[in-house]
């Protein structure tokens, strides 16, 4: 089982418009509803392959139950933290012609009680060896350094973290909580990468370096996505390259959350040697491909849906032998 | 407490046109069972919610559902439609379908079944069983074995 934590999620709402008018009276043609959130969608991932997983959310008000039922019905359990404000919801405006306008609230004021359950709860189902990912942003009434003091009391629980998030809350994980511990496992973008080790970088070289820099701290893998240019797996054995193909990519919305939900699958729920594998094949490189397998599978369905376990299998991964320092990256799609 | 399923909430093998007609049938196996009390309040309930969002699932699974003020004990209906009926799936009609009924005011516990459900509906193997059940008693035991797993 692998327990995500969203302390910030949303009901993700998308609106279908011939043509967005600004002031005027805008009627839909087509809407749909997804649960949203990146741990939220780490755990969707894993549910379409039939991982048990538990989701950790704030949940408030009308829509809170709305997202809890959702979420069921996509097999993630949740476990309910409740609060007083209201779970959030975001708007996305789909025109045909590709342009999206998105309307997000900032989500609820959260109590400094109801961060203090949301820890508990989370602490609750950390059992040893189980991991723990915590994922986004955090909302209002949440410290920044909210993450990097789950850390300590998860590995005292045997529990193994691992933080996908960005900016101060990410810059507080990297520079280690309250007993100086880290995760075991960040997965930062590019962006995100470059901001942790404040220079900007332009090569597969410079990612490896920045990497090796965030382990130099205690991190014990670094799992960078790179986009279409692949991913790139950091740990004490070295660092590996790879990419992975897709013919038809038609979102990248949640295409990072499946691809760490493909790493963590591999790590937590396989056996130790795959039978119908080589037994030489080690587990990083397992890993790694999983993951370019899942998040590439990501990119090729619309919206945030995530993959199943037809859509991953037909994605050809490739792991380069070496890593070309030199190999300079594409710019992230804006 | 009464079991979440038993064989008369089973259908095998039923033709229907439309989601509507598959899950009023198995409503009437529920209200038969004294689970519901107000069909059509109670379908009227499971409207709501499939309208929110379809409730199809990838490999052939639709599963509609509500917490419903007319439902007496937490409860699932199975049918079982060889020629598929359309529950929204994004790769097409559903076989396998579960009516998951939970009473207004319950627990979290009705969601724990539907998330355990949807999940264990992901493997191929339970699918396979469930389509070859020969008869209502074997898809009782075999969901009353992956859900309580």
């Amino acid at each position: 089982m692998i327990v995500t934590l969203t302390p910030n999620p949303s009901l993700d709402r998308t609106l279908q418009l011939a043509h967005l008018v600004r002031g005027g009276v805008n009627r839909a043609e087509g809407s749909r509803i997804d649960p949203g959130g990146k741990g939220v969608n780490v755990s969707r991932a894993l549910a379409r392959h039939g991982v048990k997983t538990v989701s950790v959310l704030p949940l408030g008000g009308p829509d809170g139950n709305v997202l809890a039922d959702l979420l069921a019905a996509a097999g993630v359990e949740v476990r309910r933290v409740p609060v007083n404000g209201n779970t959030r919801t975001n708007i996305t405006v789909a025109e045909p012609d590709g342009t999206t306008t998105k309307l997000n609230e900032p989500g609820p004021l959260l109590s400094v009680g109801e961060v203090a359950d949301l820890a508990t709860a989370v602490l609750e189902i950390a059992d040893p060896g189980r991991w723990v990912v915590a994922c986004g942003s955090v909302p209002l009434g949440v410290g920044h350094d909210f993450y990097a003091g789950l850390i300590g009391p998860l590995h005292a629980r045997g529990a193994r973290v691992a933080v996908d998030s960005s900016g101060d809350a990410l810059r507080a994980v990297l520079a280690g909580g309250p007993r100086g511990d880290v995760p075991d496992l960040v997965k930062p973008n590019l962006e995100e990468l470059s901001e942790a080790v404040g220079r900007p970088l332009h090569t597969l070289g410079e990612v490896v370096d920045a990497a090796g820099d965030l382990l130099s701290r205690g991190v014990g893998a670094v799992l960078a996505s790179l986009g279409a240019d692949g991913a790139v797996l950091v740990t004490a054995d070295g660092a590996r390259y790879g990419s992975a193909r897709v013919d038809h990519p038609r979102s990248t919305v949640g295409a990072g959350d499946a691809l760490l939900a493909g790493y963590l699958c591999e790590v937590a729920e396989s056996p130790a040697a795959d039978p119908d594998g080589d037994p030489r094949t080690p587990p990083d490189v397992r890993a790694l491909s999983a993951a370019l397998a899942w998040g590439a599978a990501a990119t090729g369905l619309p919206g945030s849906r995530m993959p199943t376990p037809d859509d991953v299998a037909v994605i050809a991964v490739t792991l380069h032998d070496g890593i070309d320092p030199g190999h300079r990256l594409q710019a992230p799609p804006r | 407490m009464s079991a979440l399923i038993t064989p008369e909430l089973v259908l095998l093998d039923v033709e229907v046109p439309d989601r509507g007609t598959v899950t009023r049938l198995l409503a009437q196996r529920l209200q038969a069972a004294g689970r519901v009390t107000d069909l059509d309040g109670f379908l009227a309930d499971v409207r709501a919610r499939e309208e929110l969002m379809p409730t199809g699932l990838p490999g052939g699974i639709g599963i509609p559902h509500c917490r419903s003020a007319h439902v007496t004990v937490p409860t699932l209906g199975f049918a079982r439609v060889p020629s598929g009926v359309d529950f929204g799936a994004e790769d097409g009609p559903a076989t396998l379908v579960f009516l998951i009924a939970a009473p207004e005011g319950g627990g979290q516990e009705h969601l724990t079944i539907l998330a355990t459900l949807a999940r264990k509906l992901i493997h191929q193997s339970f699918r396979d069983a469930l389509m070859a059940a020969d008869k209502p008693s074997d898809v009782v035991d075999l969901v009353s074995k992956e859900v309580a797993a």
